[in-house]
């Protein structure tokens, strides 16, 4: 049973070193990471992984849903192949981001990844996919370390289009201190990696330019009782809240900070995760005059509705999450690059060079996108990042429509 | 003992402890001691840190009452369950999210006959009935598929049968309307405050708080005043004897099943209209906090549930604030379930019977 | 406390209708499970899935599955002659998918969405089954479809046991070639100079349609053969489950060899999740302690890891990982004794609730900003160095698949050494009556709180892997739902039962993620299999050998 076991670890050895990737040449294409060959009438593959179960889910199926939306406007084709987005579920967790990327690494078929939801699965996932010479396009991963100039050459295949935290953290502290002028915060987040991480870039960026820190306070996703906490802040007296939790969360805090005394004229500034529909409804009337960071471009303003048109028309229901619009972003980024780098030969076959949709992909330049123009930079920082403050206007749950409720009031 | 030994001062009970005990009583003893050590300390620190004025404290004894009083409400189903059947209900708190979706339901259908806007008055006893008939209903689902075919067998299957249902409960939830918030319309005259104690409270909150009493009340009646109650009395404590004696020990418990998912239906349509938005996922931790709260206050004990509840809600306010503050933790709030279930378990290893202690049935096996 | 105990038998009788109302009754049952599929929504999202490729989508065939056996079990009634059984199971057929059509109708003519988000013009236009939505072809359709599959299904039901058993068997050899396309395709890629068929066998998401057909020939032939073949040698049953477990011990060695590197991941968390069970077979399956907050030692082995086998800021150490998983696994039997000695005063359901509270308390204050600078709070601690061997970083899932498969061969045999010690017989007599196991003098602390400690020891070694195996631990990976995970995999499994570890883990971890398919509904169907298999098989699929003798009987009779 022992040798067994060895001489077994020891195949798996070999046979695991042996490099999955090596230059290629398939038809008309010759590339160092090998060439992908669609046949003639065969589907274009492209992955997805985000959060289908578990507690992150809202956020997770409405990204991939997004993407499902930009493929149907692209045509529901590319280069004359039908194109098929193969959904897994990466749960928000480290090891379920692997569990994923590791399925999707393993179909050879596949050109290009979209996806994760959380910065967790993406540290893990990005690299397994890179391994096998799949770029990832990143629809919810904001952890800025993940295109950080330094990272590791497992991260070499990653972008997203979803700006980083720290630039979105930059624009809500400049708003609130040089235009706002407001001198004290109080920041809540909600336990996620991602709201903390927000919260305390925002942090240090509302320090340095000279406000105070008055409060940093945490909840958990499943609290419906904020009152105690923002008692607790209201003792604090800060004139401003940065909260970015998401909409059930929101939907508590704002109902509930009337009912603590010394918060009425406190304001509070959401983040771009509950950028939808949903969150009117959760809030009530309480909603008018809630300020949110988020996307900013004109062409945001204009396309945004019809994509929520199309979406509720599909799936029954609006976007409940802020991220469905990067899910649109990601794919159009994608198919684009596929566009761009795939050629066909007579008979009507598709070749596309890893190495060439990857390259392709990071020289992506004034892509005309959902949340505004995507431009890539050498770190794989794609998205529009240019941010702006929208204000919410109506409770009508109906009145959605970002550039009247919620309306842009900065810049 | 003998009166010599009586007569003994403290020092001679002391050495009779000490000659009694095991290891394990005195490890249980320092537990106690550094747990107790703990929370002075750390009230100590928090009520001489001043953060809070008297007015503060006002406020979070008040949302700790709120919260306590749907507590309440869900430890009183739990504990009906528990008391006659010895068996935790545990996709209790997903039934309520059913109650309260299928309230959710009737008031939209209600406004849209024009009934709410009508006899504001009349739409509240109609909602808790939609709510407390969909709770009913499910908890029927569930005895008939996770309790009765196990009814004479003593195993695990209940319980995980009851984790199958919890599962199958929220997901079936989560597909059929889907998992964005909703929000819970009020009823016009809900919407307003009163002032009572120099504090305004929302009229929605009074409302749960006087609920969890009515609710309280026509419990005890029902055990023990009716017929029914006598025999779910009798189920409670015997099961083969009730059954002797002529009483239909199934029906007895489906009538408990349906009276404690009433209840549950109860609770969801309250805690909706108190926090005004529910999700398909609320009722999982809710329910546990139920079951913390039944505890608390002494399993099977109705009037148990209740203080319970409000024990739980009141620690869970108050308790960030008046012990973590002591310590000078950053954000002490995220702590309050530490705060909870540290309740539950120390509840659990020194007084298992409860604040109140069990009733219904003598103590369990 | 004891476990399957039965202390009555309860028997639920129902009243029997007439055939053809009763077939009625069963096709109402049967169309109201496919509503229920349509309005959760996994009509819609799993047709997307081709199991075979272009024909048939996973959700045409599992409601084809449905009404199949509706077919098949009102010809099984065994009441009326063939030919009005075959009658039956049209009716039958023909009313679920009566059911069906009348759920397209109201989806398109009125507007049912404000309350049921999956009554959408998608599921209408996927019900239509490439006619016109909702037509009077495409309503009519339906009934048709599912009277003709009935009818097969009845049909079926009709035959002798051997030709019942062989279309079955065909159908399931085709039904898991298309589930578990990515297992054999990546099998058969494997295969050198043998490329060929996979070309043939497997299209990009399922079975190509020409080689269904050949596929459930060969199912249905190899069943035919395998009963001759049986009936004339009469090979002894033990023989062949020593046969069995024989291809299955090889199986597990060989697997993620012959497959890629997908499969040898799940087969790493199948691993993974087998060392958790039986550490919880040691409390809950031999000691009889309910225990719902295991993640918590999970959890500590873990972070032992993370923090002693990391470049990161936050570590405290960083060593080879065989210096740190002893520390974890004694860390962890220490938060074992720590726990156990209070808790385990405590009995039965309020055990369950106790423990829970214990790994919840935990997971928030691992969570919490306040320990988040020794911890890293919700961003977990990072770069964690994989384990290396004789100089080889283990870092493939096949590697650390046999790193875990090491380890669980390790705290198999040590399970099983005590099982079978007089610690064992001490913790099995507790399970059965606590006071009469005092009075054996039994020492009922100290051997709950070995139980305890060694079951929380066993879970450290499991978590230290997972550090490893991930390279990063987040607070977000320990919650309630690990601890119900593995409790649910003792159940599946059989309570006390080694191999039942290892089927219940294939079972609930294994299937799930090889079937990615199911996504989002991957609970309710866990949650389903949960209560569907306390009502089929009570004891487990793979019983420890005490509670086969005692349960069996009783099944028998109940």
């Amino acid at each position: 049973m022992k040798k067994l076991l060895l001489s077994a670890a020891s195949l798996a050895a070999v046979l695991l070193a042996t490099a999955p990737i090596r230059a290629e040449t398939l038809g008309p294409v010759t590339d160092p990471l090998g060439v992908v060959k669609i046949a003639k009438g065969q589907p274009v593959l492209i992955g997805g992984y985000s959060s289908q179960s578990g507690g992150d889910t809202n956020q997770g199926i409405d990204e991939l849903r997004g993407a499902e939306v930009a493929i149907k406007d692209f045509g529901g084709a590319v280069l004359g192949h039908p194109v098929k987005l193969l959904g897994e579920d990466a749960q928000c967790t480290a090891e379920g981001g692997q569990t994923a990327a590791t399925k999707l690494a393993g179909n050879k078929q596949i050109l290009a990844v979209l996806g994760p939801s959380c910065s967790s699965g993406a540290r893990v996932g990005a690299p397994i996919l890179w391994r096998a010479g799949i770029p990832s396009v990143a629809i919810g991963a904001t952890a800025p370390a993940l295109t950080a100039p330094d990272r590791p050459d497992g991260f070499k295949g990653f972008q997203r289009v979803v700006p980083n935290d720290l630039k979105s953290a930059k624009f809500t502290a400049d708003y609130a201190y040089d235009v706002l002028g407001l001198k004290t915060a109080a920041t809540i987040h909600d336990g996620s990696p991602y709201t903390e991480q927000l919260v305390r870039a925002f942090e240090k960026d509302f320090a340095a330019k000279g406000g105070t820190i008055v409060a940093s306070e945490a909840i958990s996703p499943s609290d419906t009782d904020l009152r105690p906490v923002l008692t607790r802040i209201a003792t604090k007296k800060p004139a401003l809240i940065f909260t970015p939790v998401f909409t059930s969360s929101v939907g508590f805090l704002m109902r509930q900070k009337d009912e603590v005394s010394g918060l009425a004229d406190t304001k509070v500034i959401g983040g771009e995760g509950v950028f939808s529909a949903n969150v009117i409804e959760a809030v009530g009337p309480k909603i008018v005059g809630f300020t949110i960071v988020g996307p900013s471009t004109d062409l945001f303003s204009k396309r945004f509705p019809d994509f929520v048109k199309a979406f509720a028309a599909e799936y029954g229901e609006a976007p409940i999450g802020g991220f469905s619009a990067y899910g649109y972003d990601a794919a159009l980024l994608t198919l684009t690059a596929i566009k761009a780098v795939g050629q066909t030969d007579a008979e009507g076959n598709l070749y596309v060079g890893r190495q060439a949709l990857h390259d392709a992909l990071m020289a992506t330049k004034g892509l005309d996108g959902l949340t505004g123009t995507l431009t890539c930079d050498a770190n794989g920082d794609c998205g529009a990042a240019t941010y702006a403050i929208w204000e919410f206007t109506s409770d009508d749950t109906s009145s959605f429509a970002p550039g009247k409720n919620p309306k842009r009031i900065y810049p | 003992m003998s009166d010599a030994a009586r007569s003994a001062t403290e020092p001679g009970a002391l050495a009779e402890w000490l000659r009694r005990s095991t290891w394990v009583d005195h490890i249980l003893l320092a537990i106690r001691i550094g747990v107790a050590a703990l929370v002075l300390v750390g009230l100590a620190g928090g009520l001489t840190a001043g953060t809070y004025s008297a007015a503060d404290f006002a406020s979070f004894a008040l949302f700790g009452l709120t919260i306590g009083s749907i507590y309440a409400l869900i430890a009183l189903g739990y504990t009906m369950v528990y008391g006659i059947l010895r068996m935790i209900n545990f996709a209790h708190g997903d039934v309520m999210m059913v109650g309260s979706f299928a309230g959710l339901f009737a008031a939209g259908a209600l406004n849209d006959v024009g009934i709410v806007s009508a006899w504001p008055l009349l739409a509240l006893p109609l909602v808790l009935a939609a709510g407390m008939a969909a709770g009913a209903l499910v908890s029927i689902a569930i005895e008939r598929i996770a309790y009765r075919p196990f009814l004479h067998v003593r195993s695990l299957a209940p319980l995980i049968c009851a984790i199958g249902m919890s599962f199958i409960l929220q997901y079936a939830a989560r597909g059929l309307f889907g998992t964005r918030n909703r929000a819970y319309p009020g009823f016009g005259w809900m919407e307003g405050t009163i002032g009572a104690f120099g504090l305004t409270i929302p009229i929605p909150q009074v409302v749960a708080f006087a609920a969890a009493l009515i609710v309280l009340a026509g419990l005890l009646a029902v055990v023990k005043l009716s017929r029914l109650g006598k025999a779910m009395r009798a189920v409670a404590e015997d099961r083969d004897a009730a059954a002797l004696v002529g009483i239909d020990v199934s029906a007895v418990i489906v009538a408990t099943f349906a009276i404690g998912g009433a209840m549950a239906g109860v609770a969801g349509v309250l805690y909706a209209l108190v926090f005004k938005q529910i999700t398909v996922f609320m009722g999982f931790f809710l329910g546990v906090k139920g079951f913390a709260a039944a505890i608390l206050g002494g399993i099977g004990n109705l009037g148990g549930a209740l203080l319970g509840g409000l024990v739980l809600g009141l620690a869970e306010a108050l308790g960030p604030a008046l012990i973590l503050e002591g310590y000078g933790l950053p954000a002490p709030y995220q702590l309050k379930d530490v705060i909870g279930y540290g309740m539950l378990v120390m509840i659990l290893i020194f007084r298992p019977q409860g604040l109140l202690g069990e009733r219904l049935a003598a103590k369990r096996a | 406390m004891s476990f399957n105990t039965v202390t009555s038998s309860f028997k639920v009788t129902r009243r029997r209708r007439a055939p053809l109302a009763e077939a009625a009754r069963v096709g109402l049952i049967a169309g109201a499970a496919l509503v229920a599929f349509a309005l959760i929504g996994a009509y819609a999202a799993m047709d997307k899935r081709h199991v075979v490729e272009d024909l048939l989508t996973l959700s045409q065939i599992a409601c084809g599955l449905m009404v199949f056996a509706a077919g098949y079990a009102t010809a099984r009634d065994g009441r009326s002659g063939p030919a009005a059984a075959l009658l039956h199971g049209l009716v039958a057929g023909a009313v679920a998918g009566a059911c069906l059509a009348l759920l397209v109708w109201l989806t398109v003519s009125v507007n049912l969405r404000a309350t049921l988000v999956a009554a959408s013009p998608a599921l209408a236009r996927a019900l239509s089954l490439g006619a016109p939505v909702a037509s009077t072809q495409a309503l009519a359709q339906l009934p048709v479809l599912g009277a003709l599959l009935a009818g097969l299904g009845a049909a079926v039901g009709l035959l002798p046991p051997a030709g019942r058993h062989a279309m079955t068997t065909g159908l399931g050899v085709v039904l898991v070639a298309g589930l578990f396309r990515d297992v054999f395709a990546s099998m058969l890629d494997n295969l050198p100079d043998f490329t060929g068929p996979e070309i043939e066998l497997f299209g990009p998401s399922g079975l190509n349609p020409g080689a269904a057909p050949v596929l459930f020939a060969a199912g249905a032939a190899f069943s035919l053969l395998r009963r001759r073949l049986t009936r004339r040698a009469g090979v002894p049953r033990s023989g062949a489950s020593r046969l069995g477990s024989a291809l299955l011990v090889a199986g597990v060695l060989v697997l993620p060899l012959v497959t890629n590197d997908f499969v040898a991941q799940v087969a790493m968390l199948v691993a993974l999740y087998m060392l958790m069970g039986m550490g919880l077979n040691i409390e809950l399956g031999l000691a009889g302690l309910v225990d719902l907050g295991f993640v918590a030692f999970f959890a500590v082995g873990a972070y032992t890891v993370a923090l002693m086998c990391s470049s990161g800021p936050l570590a405290v150490a960083d060593v080879s990982f065989w210096l740190a998983l002893p520390v974890a696994i004694v860390l962890a039997a220490c938060a074992g004794l720590l726990f156990g000695l209070p808790v385990l005063r405590v009995r039965g359901d309020y055990l369950a609730m106790a423990t829970l509270g214990l790994g919840e308390i935990i997971r928030v204050l691992v969570l919490s900003d306040a320990l988040g600078p020794y911890l890293g709070g919700s961003q977990g601690i990072i770069e964690i160095r994989h384990p290396s061997l004789f100089g080889l970083e283990l870092k493939s899932p096949a590697s650390l698949y046999y790193l875990a498969l090491a380890l669980a061969a390790v705290v198999a045999f040590v399970s099983w050494r005590l099982q079978h010690a007089k610690i064992g017989r001490a913790w099995l007599a507790m399970r059965e009556d606590e006071d009469v196991a005092q009075a054996l003098g039994i020492d009922p602390v100290a051997s709950k709180l070995l139980a305890y400690t060694i079951g929380a020891a066993f879970a450290g070694a499991a978590g230290a892997v997972f550090a490893a195996l991930i390279g990063s631990v987040y607070p977000h990976s320990f919650q309630l739902l690990v601890s119900i995970n593995v409790l649910a995999i003792l159940v599946i499994g059989g309570l006390g039962s080694l191999p039942g570890v290892l089927v219940g883990a294939i079972v609930l971890i294994g299937l799930p993620e090889l079937l990615r398919e199911f996504g989002e509904f991957r609970y309710l169907f866990y949650g389903i299999a949960l209560v569907a298999m306390m009502h089929v098989r009570a004891e487990g699929l793979w019983p420890a050998a005490h509670a086969r003798e005692n349960v069996q009987p009783e099944n028998a009779h109940a």
